[in-house]
């Protein structure tokens, strides 16, 4: 048989809300870490390293023919 | 020799920018997914939050939808903005729970709103505050109060529809909220 809940209020919400995470956190944990997991790792690994070479590139072309007129 | 080096960042700027777009997109409508199932005691996989990956349509459909129609109310100010925001808080669980568009999950959430709107404010209120403090707990406090947050909005959606919650009780009954 269900119970009733009381009508929804702030402090009723925020505590099933915790109350449900503290008693459920294994049905919640394995899908937001693969999310975490996926976005960092594409950022971190994937998509950074390539910005940093490009942005270093850039630097160092700059740098480079910087250095050249000034010897010319 | 420089645009050779310069044409690939902008490149990867762009793609990792759309990339971005699309699991802002699909991401809501995952995370409503896990947070009903869960709620429901059903169970989850580990995939969940991409669960739409593949069937990006509606979801691009709410994302343009709600920047169509939040650009302006910010424009305007930023309570009108923020009013909207909260009100549409529950679209992305009408169109996973009753399988809406876009526009009618946005219609139908303002509707739910507006049914009890002082406490949604408030509630919203509460989790933004509590965000703010737990996001001092390094690494896992941001985290955690991502899935309170996603859970407290699960729980109100499912009160103001009238559903079953299950999980919340030691007895293991599922409790219904009164219609």
């Amino acid at each position: 048989m269900d119970t009733t809940l009381a009508p929804l209020t702030v402090g009723g919400g925020l505590g099933d809300a915790f109350n449900h995470l503290s008693k459920n956190w294994h049905a919640w944990i394995g899908s937001a870490l693969v999310y975490f997991g996926g976005v960092f790792g594409v950022v971190f690994v994937l998509i950074m390293p390539l910005v940093f070479v490009g942005v270093f590139g850039v630097a160092f072309f700059s740098a480079a023919s910087g250095a050249t007129q000034t010897a010319r | 020799m420089m645009l050779l080096v310069l044409a690939p960042v902008v490149l990867l700027g762009l793609v990792f920018w759309l990339a971005m777009m699309y699991i802002a997109a699909i991401a809501p409508l995952g995370m409503a997914r896990l947070s009903l199932l869960a709620l429901r005691g059903e169970p989850t996989t580990y995939w969940e939050i991409f669960h739409y990956a593949r069937t990006p349509g509606p979801a691009m459909g709410l994302f343009f939808l709600d920047l169509l129609i939040t650009f302006p109310l910010f424009c305007l100010g930023f309570i009108p903005g923020l009013v909207f925001r909260v009100a549409a808080l529950f679209a992305p669980y009408l169109m996973v729970d009753r399988g809406l568009g876009p526009l009618e999950a946005i219609q139908g959430s303002i509707e739910l709103f507006r049914s009890s709107w002082r406490t949604m404010l408030l509630l919203w209120v509460a989790i933004i505050g509590l965000t703010i403090i737990f996001s001092n707990v390094p690494v896992i406090g941001a985290f955690a109060m991502m899935l309170v947050q996603s859970a407290a909005i699960g729980i109100a959606y499912l009160q103001l529809t009238g559903q079953t919650i299950g999980g919340l009780d030691d007895d293991g009954l599922p409790r219904r909220a009164p219609a």
